[in-house]
């Protein structure tokens, strides 16, 4: 015989009925009371230690932000560009003569001075006095700035260096470069460096280092 | 009844008073064994402890715990430990409200998924809408009338069934 179907009614009452006797004990509902006033005082001491964390973390990342920003300042703007390594420039008097011989930069006792004319793209190289001669070479390459500064770049078989740089390579990336600077009226930066056989000079004058540096490294990455 | 308050604050013996039998019903529903109900019934007031400035009301602490009992409970039957083991109890029967006169509805609901048993304790015992029980187990409201109807059927059925077999 089949019963008569379960009515909506009954099966509220019926599960009223059931959960009822489905009760917490009074003795749970006191062990969880007493874990959770101790897990309240743990969480306080804690919640102590935490800020104690805090203010020591705080100081921390202080100290490691001022020094982060420092690192970038220095990376971003005084760091020289262009250049994976440049050593400082050195202001240099002496002048000294040098060859390329068998792809070798030669030093010569022999001193030359040299002029540089900053509006005609020309790089003029006298020799001393006694000799009294002048010699006028048209640069391959000419960077005039807006501020009247000229860059100069050429290849040489013969050039004046200050004797300060025999001793002061500077490189970017393999490359060898001999760079100095001479304080005159226009700060005038020069660089010599043999590629494939070949002595190149990169002269600057009136420009800044960096736009010497930034021309230097364009040339030498050619 | 006590809606948002920024000034409310829990009293957690108060809370265990108040609300200790629906979160046990909660979990048992959900865990089908007394000892697995009390473990998620501690989880639940424990965590109480550590959230309760986020309560705003009486409702809401309901409401709450009504929500995180669920989670204890059926964080607890879905542990892979708890899959793989048959606690003491189980073993035993050693459930005491079990056995007692006319218990046939009891051990009904209890063979149901706990999905159902849970939906129709919120529905019948606690008298939440579908809407609360929706919020309060974060499902569609949609899948909350479904659960309804298949848990009233099954448990029709299996109540048919079993006065069947009496006779």
């Amino acid at each position: 015989m089949k019963n008569k179907p379960v009515e909506e009614q009954f099966i509220k009452e019926r599960v009223q009925e059931t959960f009822d006797r489905i009760t917490a004990s009074e003795e749970l509902k006191k062990e969880t009371l007493e874990r959770m006033k101790k897990a309240q005082e743990e969480g306080e001491q804690l919640s102590d230690v935490k800020k104690k964390r805090k203010s020591s973390l705080w100081r921390y990342s202080a100290l490691a932000a001022a020094l982060l920003c420092t690192v970038g300042i220095w990376i971003c703007f005084l760091r020289p560009t262009g250049a994976s390594y440049v050593t400082p420039m050195e202001e240099g008097v002496y002048y000294d003569k040098v060859e390329l011989k068998n792809g070798v930069i030669h030093f010569v006792n022999n001193k030359v001075a040299i002029s540089i004319t900053p509006n005609a793209g020309k790089v003029t190289i006298g020799q001393d006095e006694q000799e009294d001669k002048s010699d006028e070479i048209q640069a391959v390459d000419v960077l005039l700035l807006d501020d009247g500064g000229m860059i100069s770049f050429d290849k040489i078989d013969q050039i004046s260096l200050p004797e300060i740089a025999k001793d002061n390579w500077s490189y970017i990336g393999e490359q060898k470069i001999y760079v100095t600077v001479l304080k005159t009226e226009k700060m005038r930066f020069q660089a010599v460096y043999e590629k494939n056989g070949i002595a190149y000079e990169v002269i600057g004058t009136g420009t800044t280092q960096k736009e010497f540096i930034d021309f230097l490294y364009e040339k030498v990455m050619e | 009844m006590n809606g948002f308050n920024e000034n409310y604050c829990v009293e957690f013996d108060k809370a265990i008073e108040r609300y200790g039998d629906l979160v046990y019903r909660i979990c048992f529903a959900i865990t089908g064994n007394a000892e697995d109900a009390k473990d998620a019934f501690q989880e639940t007031f424990l965590r109480l402890v550590r959230h309760h400035k986020e309560i705003t009301g009486e409702e809401h602490l309901k409401a709450w715990l009504s929500r995180v009992a669920s989670n204890c409970a059926k964080t607890m039957v879905t542990n892979p430990w708890n899959k793989r083991t048959q606690g003491f109890a189980k073993n035993i029967n050693q459930e005491p409200v079990y056995h007692q006169k006319d218990n046939s509805l009891f051990l009904e609901l209890k063979e149901l998924p706990y999905k159902y048993s849970l939906v129709l304790y919120l529905f019948y015992y606690e008298g939440y809408s579908v809407k609360e029980i929706s919020d309060i187990l974060e499902k569609k409201e949609n899948s909350v009338k479904t659960l309804l109807n298949r848990g009233r059927k099954l448990l029709k059925k299996r109540l048919e069934g079993g006065l069947d077999n009496e006779k």
